[in-house]
């Protein structure tokens, strides 16, 4: 199927504008492996995700968090069910239509940064950017100023602190301006302070109107989402929402 | 630059050792491909030159009727020139008394023949009006100090005939000074070639005493069109048919002239190396390759994941680590074009120089430069194809995962081993150490043995063949030829100048010989050498039986080289024909072949001889000295005997093979030290790529307390048992590869059997096992610099 290719019955079609799903899983499963070494990762869950919300995936270590980032970010398909996002629906995209779907809708913030050692902070930044054609240097740059790091622009990631790393890692994920953006435990290298940093950090790109799903183990971080997802066995236990958020700055760990 | 690119450029800088080694090894295989196929292609030019430009006849006919022969020759298609001239060998005596086996070739005195013409080096052309001048060849000039004015004797008509040497002169057919086909190793002091006037050529060649009427040329000289020339071949034995008809005794074409196919041995083993070093080299290089990119991947698997998950397409990541490798083969291959290019000169020169060729061409070969390129780029690209497969293949959700074990656990081999062999599980942690390693990648395990098997085998083949030619030469001349001296005698070899030798203080025995150049004949098959007249309990010379065994001079039939078998198509009981140089045939029975490791000959029974030939004398003597005998005495006490004319020392020959023997100890002197720069290169990229690899793993174990040195010892005996596994089959295969290697040069003149010494073997394996501690210098260096706190850091960036 053609990443362009909209499916008919898209809930974007029905709903208004501002309350068309950024994100939805319907139904969607998913299992590794197969026999006994069978592993059912995800057990059948819907979720719907409104544009510009953040939400946090919470959850026990091997509760199914991370599988639900991958079938969202278009990294695995689903075994079952459906994904849709932003109206279109990529379940059944194939490898390279999937790789085009990463390349153009979501930035990815992963736990250990995956930053590029032989390239300056930058040079990360602009890495990314420029498969959709906005690795120049100004807009790289505006991103680390999104972050904060402007004057670390020319440093390697061996230079940083952990927390500078995460941010830079933030700003190759926004500098190519996705709609959806994907954090997988994005604070859980860093000690409280720096971790705090880049909360905040999210805090701001939410409130800039960008669609957040953020993975965490720890609880705190519930205080500044919209709505908190609550996981256990690869099954959706409790879904809270806030109309009011906390903010950033008075979050306690 | 976008930043992709500036990644892999930066990349390349990270641990620029190991993909420095495979580049190393590139150039290694590019420049020695390169050095050794321009040698050889510079070498061909350069005779071809010679032969171009001194009209090096295509085909020599020797005997017969000659005059006749060249007038029927000359009326055929393809011929472009014809000439006769007189060739004899007769004694040689020097200032200082000294004797050789001289040969005179006849020259018009007016000017240069028209074919096989001389440079004059020194000195001046013969002259019409100097009767006795003569032009000494350059290779007997310089060895008797030779030059204008000298004088040397010949032995013509029963005596000593004074010569003045006008000048000294090179030429195409003495290049290398071969005096027969048969005797392509010949002592300096042994043989020297005249160009004297054709006259006193047919004086020296005298009337046969059978027939005693034609005192004429005796060879015709053929120069071929170059369009014949381009199809030798045919013309060749058209030509043949023809002198066989007016009786010639041996047709010999250009590619069998005896310093022509000497020489052309020579280019033949520099084509070999031209295959052997580039195979060897750029195998080395794509297992190299192969280790440090798969290690690059695994280290980069999160980063991989990254680009996947952030969008980069499958084959940009390919792309990505294949670059890496293509970068790789082109940086070694434009190194090593350029070291191949003026290595390649450089031989050349050196070789021609020790030759003593008149005439060298240098050429950088647009096919040559390009070959080497594509060898470097094609192994690069080849040996990167696997890993950038892989790195292609590498999942996006790897980024999600942080650190994954690169390692399979539990379904190694060792694994395997514990569940079999319960007892293993006692064995003490350093052990398990020390064996999980090379079970852990077995792929790379295998790699680094096949490193360590390439190396012995360049190191074997080299040292393997020092020693087979020394065991052949120890055969020759300790086994097969068992007399000190070779006498030639004015007169027959008959009982009163045998005894008046044997009774020569010092000497132990003394046989006669005779010597006859013939063609042998079994069909269409025909093959010229020399017919050797022995009496049949010979104790002069050991007849070695193919088998392995001793057998003696039968009384009837001939024994021939084994060789003949083949180029003969001859076996025990059949018939041969053989023809002497006036052209009268015999027949006789094979009796059996010898196995001698230099020439071909046929021997028979000196009664047989007679009845084949009745003008046959023996004019020739053997001598063994007795025991701790000074070879200068005897020499000058048995030539100072009457009759004897001229004496040939085996103790000279064999100097004089042992010093040929010099270039080749460099020759293998620079073959061992390629071998351990390619044991050392492969080795020293697997171990650090291995010590790389396990540097949590070892910063966790010094961390916990064990020592820098307990965990050097460990690391020593885990490398130095990945070797040890190696050296076995890197023998055997070492073996086979100079066997097969040595064979590629076993013709009729030479047989090499391989004959490697135990202590080679040993010695080679000792080489690469201190070359694998050298290599493993710079890894066990890293361990000491390894910390838990950047391992963990590098791991997290
Ligand atoms: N590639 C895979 N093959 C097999 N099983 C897998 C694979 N990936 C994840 N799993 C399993 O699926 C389950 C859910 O994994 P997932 O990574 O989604 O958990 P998680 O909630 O992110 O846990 P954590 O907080 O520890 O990261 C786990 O039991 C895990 O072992
Ligand atoms: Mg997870």
């Amino acid at each position: 199927m053609k990443p362009s290719a909209r499916p008919a019955q898209t809930d974007a079609s029905t709903a208004g504008d501002d309350a068309a799903p950024a994100v939805e899983l319907l139904g969607a499963a998913k299992t590794y492996g197969t026999g006994h070494a069978e592993v059912h990762a995800l057990r059948g869950v819907d979720l719907t995700v409104l544009p510009g919300e953040m939400v946090v995936l919470l959850g026990p270590s091997g509760s199914g968090k991370t599988t639900l980032l991958n079938l969202v970010g278009g990294i695995e398909p689903p075994t079952t069910g459906r994904v849709v996002v932003g109206g279109r629906e990529i379940t059944d995209f194939d490898e390279k239509a999937r790789t085009t779907y990463r390349r153009g809708t979501v930035g990815f913030v992963f736990q250990f940064f995956n930053l590029v050692p032989t390239l300056t902070a930058l040079e990360n930044v602009r890495l990314v950017a420029e498969l959709t054609g906005r690795g120049d240097r100004e807009r790289a740059m505006h991103a680390l100023e999104d972050v904060g790091l402007a004057d670390r622009a020319d440093h390697f990631p061996a230079q940083l602190s952990g927390g500078e790393q995460q941010r830079v890692a933030i700003a190759r994920a926004i500098a190519k301006d996705p709609p959806l953006l994907l954090c997988d435990e994005p604070t859980g290298a860093l000690d409280l302070e720096t971790g705090l940093g880049v909360l905040r950090t999210l805090q701001r790109l939410n409130r800039a109107g960008r669609t957040l799903l953020v993975v965490t183990h720890n609880a705190a971080i519930a205080a500044i989402a919209h709505r908190v997802v609550r996981m256990r066995s690869g099954e959706i236990v409790t879904v809270t929402t806030t109309d009011t958020p906390g903010d950033a700055d008075e979050v306690t760990w | 630059m976008t930043a992709l690119t500036r990644k892999l450029l930066r990349d390349l800088r990270r641990g620029p050792a190991q993909l420095l080694a495979v580049v190393a090894l590139v150039a290694l295989g590019v420049a020695l491909y390169g050095a050794s196929y321009d040698a050889y292609r510079n070498l061909d030019a350069s005779y071809n030159a010679i032969f171009d430009r001194y009209h090096f006849a295509d085909l020599t006919i020797v005997g017969g009727d000659a005059p006749a022969i060249a007038t029927e020759v000359a009326t055929i298609d393809g011929v472009a020139t014809v000439a006769t001239r007189t060739v004899a060998d007769t004694p040689l005596r020097l200032a200082d008394g000294k004797t050789l086996t001289g040969r005179v070739i006849g020259l018009p005195t007016t000017g240069q023949p028209p074919i096989n013409q001389v440079e004059v080096e020194s000195g001046s052309y013969l002259d019409p009006s100097r009767a006795g001048g003569v032009l000494a060849e350059s290779h007997l000039a310089d060895q008797a100090d030779l030059s204008e004015d000298s004088t040397v004797e010949i032995w013509v008509g029963g005596t000593w005939q004074p010569l003045t040497v006008l000048g000294t002169v090179a030429s195409p057919e003495y290049l290398w000074p071969a005096a027969s086909r048969q005797d392509v190793l010949p002592a300096p002091g042994t043989f020297g070639v005249l160009f004297v006037p054709e006259s006193l050529a047919r004086q020296v060649l005298g009337p046969e005493p059978a027939e005693a009427t034609q005192t004429g040329p005796n060879e015709v000289t053929v120069y071929y069109t170059p369009a014949a020339r381009d199809d030798a071949s045919e013309l060749d034995a058209r030509l043949a048919a023809l002198a066989q008809r007016h009786g010639a005794a041996d047709v010999v074409p250009r590619d069998d002239q005896p310093s022509n196919a000497t020489l052309a041995l020579d280019i033949k083993g520099f084509e070999e190396l031209a295959i052997m070093f580039p195979v060897l080299f750029l195998t080395a290089a794509g297992l190299a390759t192969y280790v440090v990119l798969t290690r690059r991947v695994a280290r980069d698997r999160a980063i991989i994941g990254m680009m996947r998950a952030s969008g980069f397409r499958r084959r940009t990541v390919l792309g990505h680590y294949l670059t890496t490798g293509l970068l790789c083969g082109l940086a070694g291959s434009v190194i090593g074009v350029l070291l191949g290019i003026a290595a390649a000169g450089t031989v050349t020169r050196l070789y021609i120089e020790a030759i003593g060729v008149p005439l060298t061409l240098v050429s950088i070969r647009a096919s040559t430069v390009l070959g080497g390129l594509a060898f470097g780029l094609v192994a690069g690209a080849l040996s990167a194809l696997a890993p950038a497969l892989a790195a292609s293949r590498v999942p996006p959700a790897e980024a999600m995962r942080g650190v994954v074990p690169s390692t399979r656990g539990g379904r190694g081999l060792l694994a395997r081993l514990e569940r079999w062999i319960p007892a293993t599980r006692r064995l003490p942690a350093a052990a398990w150490f020390v064996l999980r390693g090379p079970t852990r990648h077995p792929r790379r395990t295998l790699y680094t043995e096949i490193g360590v098997v390439l190396a012995l085998v360049l190191i074997l083949v080299s040292w393997g063949m020092l020693d087979t030619v020394r065991a052949t030469m120890a055969r020759q001349y300790d086994q097969v030829q068992r007399q000190d001296a070779q006498l030639v005698l004015d007169r027959p070899a008959d009982a009163a100048i045998l005894d008046d030798l044997a009774g020569v203080p010092g000497v132990a025995a003394v046989e006669p010989i005779t010597e006859r150049p013939i063609t042998l004949e079994a069909g269409s098959k025909t093959y010229a050498t020399a017919l050797l007249g022995l009496r049949p309990d010979t104790t002069m010379h050991t007849f070695l039986d193919p088998d392995g065994g001793t057998r003696p001079l039968p009384a009837t039939g001939v024994l021939l080289g084994t060789a003949l078998r083949e180029d003969l198509g001859v076996n025990s009981g059949d018939r041969v024909s053989l023809r002497f140089l006036d052209g009268s045939p015999a027949d006789l029975t094979v009796a059996g072949f010898v196995d001698e490791p230099l020439g071909t000959f046929a021997y028979v029974s000196l009664d047989q001889v007679r009845a084949l030939d009745a003008t046959a004398r023996s004019t020739g003597a053997l001598v063994r000295f007795d025991p701790g005998t000074d070879a200068e005495a005897m020499r000058r006490a048995l030539t100072s005997r009457p009759g004897v004319v001229a004496y040939e020392d085996t103790e000279a020959l064999r100097r004089a093979a042992e010093d040929f023997m010099g270039l080749f100890y460099v020759f293998v002197g620079v073959m061992l030290l390629f071998g351990g720069m390619l044991a050392f290169t492969v080795l020293f990229a697997t171990m650090s790529v291995n010590v790389a690899e396990r540097s949590v793993e070892i910063a966790t174990l010094r961390a916990s307390g064990v020592s820098q040195r307990r965990l050097a010892r460990l690391v020593t005996a885990e490398n130095l048992l990945l070797v040890t596994v190696g050296i076995l089959p890197g023998l055997g295969l070492g073996w086979l590869a100079t066997d097969a290697y040595l064979s590629a040069f076993n013709t009729d003149l030479m047989r090499f059997a391989t004959d490697i010494r135990p202590g080679t073997f040993a010695w080679s394996a000792l080489a690469v096992v201190v070359v694998a501690l050298l290599a493993q210098l710079p890894g066990l260096r890293a361990l000491g610099r390894l910390d838990l706190g950047t391992v963990v850091r590098e791991r997290a960036g």
